[in-house]
């Protein structure tokens, strides 16, 4: 079995294409055809909770899987990751005026129990997950007929680009209204009690106040939702659920799915393993039909080697691996200290260690914009007024004299108070490019004179630890956007969420009516920007969306992103790459830089011509991507 | 030299089992003690030369980051030993102290210690380590040693108390109550060397266990991450080359796994000839 599923019994990929044995890979073959792959079965892996306690709300205790939610459910909108390109998919139209966004949905969608798909489930879903973001810049949704919905936006309302990516990012914006209507028309009846914002500080769903004592009916309702089932999901996608046990699940094509010409394979059957080594055995023997993710350099060499069959992308994840300094701790408050130490990393080292086929960029600290797109978003004259920090120990060294640090004559730097620093890197036990980057900066931080040593962290308390400010350094994604690919949802991410937390800004505080002192969970960071005057960074990034005029958004972004590099809050080691492996035994289709896969004979490099970004982007259907059901078929 | 010594020693020898435990014990500890002074261990960065072959250079190789595995095993040896001998040391006093006082003391103390030794047998220690990680600052090898011994004293407890009962109701022991001799000077100077071989077992047992324990506390992050432990290095080996399917890193995945399989032969080996050495009763 396993001699047969390593493809040596067949030839392998160069070879056909070398033979010009490409008919299968041009279009969709006939059922008759098909060689390998007869029952029609997508082999991929997964995760879900292991029954019993599998439960069909992907909002429920643990969801239904990540990436089994993108086959079984769709959103209006769906967006690729790395890119800000934004597809209709329950949308059939849109149409934007001033303050609305016009929707108008396909009429012959289905849920998988049969019921149709109306305006209500979009509308169900907004406000029952008054939670999600984009309900911050809406006043209200209107659904005049159950194929039209209308969004109100807040006037001023954002952009008109960043009002379909706030759309598109709720990759599932939608429930079964028929199923959840208790908890849908009970959290529509709680937000009509909440009365208008009038405070312009603050922010509220619908430009509601949501007092606290709202805010826990609110949630005591999502709570109740949660856990409200069903027992197995209900989508409109274009799998539906079949069958599920703590290894494998088995999901059906269905059958009144909405584009059923779109739709190749029969089952989906989802495997769950855990365990590296086993997944890269079940890749090389062939039993997976596509799989995410690139290995180390010599694991994913010699997987290609083993299986001719074998097709691996390459393509960049729109996320880099950095260490964030916490400003909390001292000497990280100095900027001087921060900016010595990242003058001592050699960041080809990280990278090479990290993710071999990562991008490192040695210039910069933390920009809180994507490094491969810095040049496009970015300003060419701000670019080169920002500091350069290629390693450069001699400058490292200066800096820290200037801060009144001494070497010792053991080589270990003593701070002024003549004590030798001992720090800490934290970072997330399970996450390999993390891990393995940060023991090296670990080494390079301790082999300059400055003793350093890595905590790998179980991530169940992890990011709780990093948040509290435990660590010296803590390790995460960073400069990242996982939603959509925008420069602001970057940024925000820097200055309001994650890397906020880890960094450690502070917030806002104010007294409440006993005198006590509150914090408001603002940003509290006013900063010289790149002309010398003091920017209140939360009022930059809020002001953000509202701005019209494109150069003035590049004008926001140039600044702050000047801002992040000069203060060197962090370090972006490196751009990740990511990649997808494709069983071309067993699964054909039109394959991205098809003319090259025998000059680099499978193991695909990263595409730079936009159209084949685009491609090797589509085969990333899992994580925050959609399925692309219709470009790939049995073989 | 006394007859006892010289006795332990013949016992030991004659059991070529034994023998030969204690001689690659005793290699280990050269290697630790006096290994890292012989050469520097650079851990710098060099990708071009990861996965090399064994050579004069190199004598097993280099890793997936072009470092010396050799090297990294000898610098790892001191690290392994150090906080399984301490951990080992830590166990047996706090096994002991326990097991013997609730042994010989019996009522209420005996059902208050008991008490606690089963709640630390039966709560299952991963969930107590996550918490015991989140709370603690692990700086020195003492404090990483204290915690490993905090979840293997219990079981010892128990097997001291279950001896204690036994000895305590033997006619030396009597003698001694009669003679009203204390109770410190009963259980350190009459029962003590009654359980020396047993001890000594679990010392080198403890200590075994203590070092493939360690890694499991790098990897929760209770203490720093070393890359040379040689437990650490097996898992960068296996993330690193996917076990199996780099064959470039075999010998690089395979070292630490053979002096980690080969410190424990060792240990089992030694305490084997250790238990005949010690109790007159096994001696052929």
């Amino acid at each position: 079995m396993l001699v047969s599923g390593c493809g040596t019994s067949t030839p392998g990929l160069v070879d056909r294409l070398s033979a010009g044995d490409v008919q299968d890979m041009q279009q969709l073959i006939p059922d008759a055809q098909i060689k390998y792959n007869k029952d029609k079965i997508f082999h991929v892996l997964g995760g879900w909770p292991k029954p019993p306690l599998y439960q069909g709300n992907p909002f429920g205790s643990g969801g239904i899987g990540d990436t089994n939610t993108r086959y079984m459910y769709e959103g209006l909108f769906f967006f690729l990751r790395s890119m800000n390109n934004v597809y209709n998919r329950l949308a059939e139209s849109s149409e934007d005026t001033d303050l609305t966004t016009t929707v108008h949905l396909q009429r012959n969608v289905k849920w998988h129990d049969g019921e149709a798909f109306t305006s209500k489930d979009v509308w169900g879903y907004y406000r029952l997950n008054n939670g999600a973001e984009v309900t911050k810049y809406l006043t209200s949704i209107d659904t005049p007929d159950d194929y039209t919905i209308v969004f109100h936006w807040m006037n001023p309302a954002p952009y008109p680009e960043l009002r379909k990516l706030l759309l598109a990012q709720d990759l599932q914006g939608q429930i079964p209204y028929h199923i959840y209507k208790k908890y849908v028309d009970k959290a529509d009846a709680l937000l009509q009690e909440a009365k208008p914002l009038t405070d312009k500080s603050k922010d509220g769903p619908f430009n509601l106040d949501i007092t606290e004592e709202l805010s826990k009916k609110i949630a005591l309702n999502w709570n109740e939702f949660t856990r409200s089932g069903p027992a197995i999901p209900v989508g409109t996608g274009p799998y539906k659920f079949e069958k599920v046990t703590t290894t494998d699940m088995l999901i059906d094509k269905f059958e009144d799915y909405w584009r059923p010409d779109a739709v190749h394979f029969d089952k989906i059957w989802i495997k769950n393993v855990p365990e590296l080594s086993a997944q890269y055995a079940l890749v090389k023997a062939g039993k997976l039909d596509w799989y995410d993710g690139t290995p180390p350099k010599d694991i994913l060499e010699s997987l290609l080697k083993q299986n001719k069959n074998l097709l691996h992308y390459r393509m960049y994840d729109p996320a880099s691996v950095g260490l964030m300094y916490n400003i909390r701790n001292k000497p990280f408050d100095n900027v001087k200290f921060r900016q010595a130490m990242t003058y001592v990393l050699d960041k080809t080292k990280l990278r090479e260690i990290g993710n071999y086929y990562g991008k490192e960029y040695p210039k910069i600290s933390m920009t809180g914009v994507m490094p491969s797109s810095l040049d496009k978003e970015i300003d060419a004259s701000v670019l080169d007024q920002m500091t350069d920090y290629t390693t450069n120990l001699d400058k490292a060294a200066e800096l820290l004299k200037e801060i009144g640090w001494k070497k010792g004559s053991d080589g270990q730097w003593r701070d002024p108070d003549g004590k030798v620093p001992s720090f800490i890197i934290g970072a997330p036990n399970n996450w390999a490019p993390g891990v393995n980057s940060a023991q090296i900066a670990a080494e390079q931080f301790s082999k300059f004179g400055i003793p350093t040593k890595l905590k790998a962290v179980d991530s169940t308390i992890y990011f709780a630890n990093a948040d509290k400010g435990q660590y010296d350094m803590s390790m995460d994604w960073v400069d990242i956007s996982w939603g959509f690919q925008n420069p602001w949802s970057s940024m925000r991410v820097l200055f309001w969420q994650g890397t906020k937390t880890k960094v450690g800004f502070s917030n806002i505080k104010k007294k409440d009516e006993k005198g006590n002192e509150i914090d408001t969970g603002k940003l509290d960071l006013k900063l010289p920007g790149i002309d010398g005057k003091i920017y209140d960074i939360d009022k930059e990034m809020k002001r953000f969306p509202y701005v019209q005029d494109e150069q003035e958004r590049r004008q926001i972004i140039d600044n702050l992103a000047w801002i992040a590099n000069e203060n060197c809050w962090g370090v972006n080691f490196f751009q990740n790459a990511t990649g997808a492996w494709i069983n071309t035994k067993m699964m054909s289709g039109d394959f991205p830089m098809m003319e090259q896969i025998v000059q680099y004979n499978r193991d695909m490099p990263l595409a730079t011509d936009p159209v084949e970004q685009l491609a090797i982007t589509h085969l990333n259907h899992g994580f925050n991507s959609s399925y692309m059901p219709e470009e790939y078929w049995p073989r | 030299m006394s007859q006892g010594f010289i006795e332990f020693w013949q016992t030991m020898y004659r059991n070529k089992k034994a023998f030969s435990g204690l001689i690659i014990l005793a290699l280990f500890i050269f290697m630790a003690i006096f290994g890292p002074m012989m050469k520097a261990l650079d851990m710098t960065v060099n990708f071009e030369g990861r996965y090399m072959s064994p050579s004069f250079a190199h004598w097993l190789g280099t890793d997936y980051g072009g470092r010396d595995t050799f090297l990294q095993l000898v610098y790892g040896s001191r690290d392994v030993l150090s906080i399984g001998l301490i951990a080992a040391l830590f166990t047996l006093v706090l096994g002991f102290v326990i097991g013997a006082l609730s042994g010989f003391a019996g009522g209420k103390t005996d059902t208050v210690l008991m008490f606690i030794t089963n709640l630390f047998l039966t709560v299952p220690s991963f969930p107590v380590l996550m918490i015991v990680a989140a709370l603690v600052q692990i700086k020195n090898p003492v404090m990483f040693s204290f915690i490993l011994a905090a979840w293997s004293w219990a079981p010892l407890a128990r097997a001291i108390r279950s001896q204690l009962l036994s000895l305590k109701n033997r006619e030396f022991i009597i003698a001694c109550r009669i003679m009203g001799l204390k109770t410190p000077y009963i259980l350190f100077r009459e029962i003590l060397p009654n359980l020396t071989p047993y001890l000594a077992i679990n010392f080198i047992m403890a200590a075994q266990g203590a070092i493939v324990a360690s890694v499991g506390l790098m990897m929760l992050g209770l203490a720093p991450y070393s890359p040379t432990n040689w437990g650490m290095m097996i898992q960068l080996a296996v993330q690193n080359t996917g076990g199996i399917f780099n064959p470039k890193g075999y010998i690089y995945l395979i070292s630490p796994i053979m002096c980690l399989g080969l410190f424990q032969m060792a240990c089992i080996f030694f305490s084997n000839g250790l238990e005949e050495a010690l109790n007159p009763r096994l001696r052929s």
